[in-house]
């Protein structure tokens, strides 16, 4: 029996997949939570063997929730359920040991399939995903670029950021404008954008 | 270089030529003031013509430097003219250096031949003109050279904005014509392929119907022909996201870094040999789906540990090896645009 724990923000998915998966024979779902910062402490209690986790939901995302499980938990395998709006997710989720990166839309079976092929050991990547990915290209951004352009898309100032990174104000306008330079953006906002749809964030 | 490719400046250098032509008619009027033989009348005169002519002249400039057709421009020429010769007398005698104007506007205005014929006749006739005025015989060739360099600067101020923006509206209609042909090209494609599809799919859905309004006993012909009808949609929306991705098309260098990235990402190390003399800029949709599929396939095997991606020219193109573990596969990359 594969023990899975199911997090979903969207109440009427997550009743859908729970209810899904109750009817394989070979499946049991122990958890089901709607945040991400709930993740970790409810796997360490229930010890599932595949976290089904979504990619957006609040509190953490599912990218960061399936970090912390691979650190705490390695035991657990966990598939990440996307979309195919941010291609860069994919390179992220491989860095972070997610075992299966399904598309949202597929067939209930590629689902189901994907849980019993992680369980056994396998890695699952919808070739879907695979071929955005490699359409989009990998992130032209430095960690440190990438880390000063999401706290800019958080909102606060140069000058808050500079504080929080323990960064100068001048270093923190430089990594700006090197990522929107990078990203090819027209201005601060656009590099968020056009980051953010890329999954590079 | 970024300022002369930009919009702004093929913008301003009709104004620069304008700019031009009006800075040597207001030369003209300080020398009827200060030069040798002149006066505070001859310098009145020459501001006051200068006053009536300048906006004409000014206005022949500006549509030529836009590559405009002007409007009555044999008139206004012909009025500019008789401004100009008619103040001879009265305004000094380096007046005949306003003739460069005269005559750079009778290049601009008039057709062939006979602009140049005038042109040619006012130079001439200027160092003359400014002799029998009472200028000294040394200074009539550097009248007649004065003329000719203003009206020449002139010209080619006009000469050179014009094939800016000649330039410009060009480039403007083949962008504009290769946009036309790419939509031309999708909309073909997106007819042949996924209007089919969908047609297709329409069809099922109104055989589904039908199955509906026919006896209960009919009923796993309808569940068979709405499961068909989910797995078309399914494919019809893959297929769709397919050729979305396949009109951007991107670099063969790029999808093979990516590659790399993902592979080693994964856990698996990945090295990338590229031939010094470059590779293809853009891949073909069958040699991409064949390397995808590659990547993809590695991505989902758990044991593999090293990966080289080699890339080595042939004479149809790229040959490219993917090879894991000791097990190789190649595809061969056909040549659509050389670095």
């Amino acid at each position: 029996m594969i023990r899975v724990l199911i997090a979903e923000d969207m109440h009427m998915i997550r009743s859908a997949l729970v209810a899904l998966l109750s009817l394989e024979d070979d499946m049991e779902v122990v958890a089901e939570i709607e945040r991400g910062d709930e993740v970790l402490a409810t796997a360490l209690r229930v010890r599932p063997d595949v976290a089904v986790l979504d990619i957006d939901m609040p509190g953490l995302d599912g990218l960061s929730a399936a970090e912390q499980l691979s650190a705490r938990l390695p035991d657990c395998r966990t598939l990440v359920l996307t979309g195919l709006s941010q291609p860069g997710n994919l390179l992220r989720a491989l860095k972070v040991h997610v075992k299966g990166f399904i598309v949202k839309d597929a067939p209930a079976q590629t689902l189901t399939d994907g849980i019993r092929r992680i369980a056994a050991g396998e890695r699952v990547i919808d070739p879907e995903l695979v071929a955005a990915a490699l359409e989009t290209g990998s992130s032209p951004l430095t960690a440190r670029e990438t880390e000063v352009l999401r706290a800019a898309a958080s909102g606060i100032r140069v000058a808050q950021i500079a504080t929080q990174l323990s960064l100068s104000q001048t270093t923190v306008r430089n990594y700006l404008s090197n990522a929107i330079g990078k990203v090819g953006g027209r201005n601060r906002i656009d590099a968020i954008r056009i980051s953010r749809d890329a999954g590079w964030l | 270089m970024a300022l002369w490719r930009s919009d702004r400046a093929v913008r301003l250098t009709p104004v620069g030529a304008v700019a031009c032509a009006g800075l040597l008619p207001l030369l003209q009027v300080a020398l009827a003031f200060s030069y040798p033989d002149n006066d505070v009348r001859t310098g009145l005169w020459s501001l006051a013509v200068t006053v009536v002519y300048l906006p004409l002249h000014l206005r022949h400039v500006w549509y030529a430097a836009r590559g405009v057709r002007l409007p009555a421009g044999g008139w206004t020429l012909a009025a500019m003219a008789v401004v100009i010769i008619a103040a001879t007398p009265l305004a000094g005698n380096t007046w005949p250096r306003a003739y460069a104007g005269l005559a750079a506007s009778a290049v601009l205005v008039l057709p062939g031949p006979w602009s140049f014929v005038l042109y040619l006749s006012l130079v001439i006739a200027a160092a003359p003109a400014s002799l029998l005025l009472g200028l000294p015989w040394n200074a009539a060739p550097w009248l007649t050279l004065s003329v000719l360099t203003g009206s020449g600067a002139v010209l080619l101020l006009v000469w050179l904005s014009a094939a800016l923006v000649r330039l410009q509206s060009a480039r403007q209609v083949l962008a504009q014509r290769a946009v036309a042909q790419e939509r031309r090209r999708i909309d073909d494609d997106l007819r042949r392929t996924l209007g089919a599809a969908l047609e297709s799919l329409a069809a099922r859905g109104a055989r589904a119907a039908d199955l509906l309004q026919s006896p209960p006993g009919r009923r796993a012909e309808l569940v068979a022909e709405l499961s068909g009808l989910a797995d078309d949609s399914r494919r019809t929306l893959a297929e769709a996201r397919q050729r979305v991705r396949g009109y951007r098309r991107p670099s063969l260098r790029a999808e093979l870094d990516t590659a790399a990235t993902l592979l080693s990402a994964a856990g698996i190390e990945t090295r990338l040999r590229l031939p010094r003399t470059g590779i293809p800029d853009t891949i073909a949709p069958e040699p991409r789906a064949a390397l995808r599929a590659a990547v993809t396939r590695l991505l989902g095997s758990e044991g593999v540990s090293a990966c080289t991606i080699t890339a080595a020219v042939s004479t149809d193109g790229v040959r490219l090896e993917v090879r894991a573990d000791g097990v190789a596969e190649t595809i061969d990359v056909q040549t659509e645009g050389r670095p």
